[in-house]
């Protein structure tokens, strides 16, 4: 009689503990697994000289991204310890392909920011995103 | 048929530019061969974060991770490696390992002025010069960067192309990319 109460309870939290971990594999994002959290911290639907995005604060970060419609307009992602637009860079990249990218910062603590670089101002929804830990 | 004739034969741009032939109608991630081939094995972690990272979910879909490939082996005088991959909707994105990774992806290859004739990035990290790589698709035998006005010949193996030079600093200035073709013919592209 107790060896039945203990499976049937043994059984009970079995289950419970399947569907929990069934519960944070669908609710945990695949990102927290790793350690970081993709953070979008800019976007627009036109973009010209002098638009610029900045993160809030400095973190180790993962990568840093920014998106724009194909058709040849240049732009630059980059690290930064100061906050403002290309001062005080540790990396840059900059490219004419949509999704230009840097990696990881390694050790540093950087604001992440994006911007247009072209001469030509384009229209076009545009999101620049990067993670935070 | 006339009209075939003269897509074939190239048309001749103003300001020093010369696209030939019309682009053909497949993807960038068919261009460069992306397509239906096996993985390449143990990615660095560069490479993962930036499957993460570079396709944007809402544009250019996901990346399309079992087919990621080292497409240029050995960078002069680096470590780094250029590692592509496809993404669901067909675009090709790249990645240089060295320095903080820089990346980027074509949605397709194009011979037209505003296009992207090939995958670009222009990049510098402090204790780096600044260095121009990137993809080219089949076709394209020689790849040049004007930097402050002087002309630098990439080194092209495989599908990938780099230009460093000691010389170059941040402030360094790409003003274009030079693309040769198997045919003969030359595109001067204006990073602008």
């Amino acid at each position: 009689m107790i060896g039945a109460v203990a499976r049937a309870w043994s059984s009970r939290r079995l289950g419970r503990i399947v569907v929990v971990a069934s519960l944070l594999l669908l609710i945990v994002p695949p990102s927290l697994a790793y350690g970081w959290t993709r953070r979008r911290y800019g976007s627009g639907t036109d973009a010209r000289i002098g638009i610029y995005a900045v993160t809030n604060g400095q973190y180790q970060r993962v990568y840093n991204a920014a998106y724009f419609p194909s058709g040849g307009f240049l732009w630059r992602v980059s690290y930064n310890f100061s906050g403002a637009q290309g001062a005080d860079e540790y990396s840059y990249n900059q490219s004419w392909n949509s999704g230009v990218s840097l990696g990881s910062t390694g050790p540093f603590n950087t604001y992440a920011q994006c911007y247009p670089v072209s001469s030509r101002a384009f229209g076009g929804a545009w999101n620049c995103d990067t993670t935070i830990p | 048929m006339l009209a075939l004739a003269c897509a074939s034969a190239g048309v001749a741009l103003a300001g020093g530019i010369i696209a030939a032939r019309a682009d053909p109608p497949v993807s960038a991630a068919g261009q460069l061969g992306l397509v239906g081939d096996s993985a390449s094995s143990d990615l660095p972690a560069a490479v993962v974060a930036a499957e993460g990272a570079m396709p944007d979910p809402d544009s250019m879909g996901g990346a399309v991770e079992a087919k990621a490939r080292l497409v240029r082996p050995d960078l002069p005088g680096s470590h780094g490696r250029i590692y592509a991959f496809p993404t669901t909707k067909g675009d090709v994105c790249f990645v240089v390992t060295e320095g903080t990774d820089p990346g980027a992806c074509v949605d397709r290859f194009s011979r037209s002025s505003s296009g992207s004739p090939v995958g670009v990035v222009v990049y510098w990290t402090r204790g780096m010069p600044l260095t121009v790589a990137g993809i080219a698709p089949p076709g394209v035998v020689g790849v040049d960067a004007v930097i402050d006005g002087q002309t630098y010949q990439a080194s092209l193996v495989k599908s990938g192309f780099y230009v460093r030079s000691p010389d170059l600093t941040g402030t360094a200035k790409v003003t274009a990319v030079i693309v040769h073709y198997r045919d003969g013919t030359t595109l001067t592209r204006p990073v602008d």
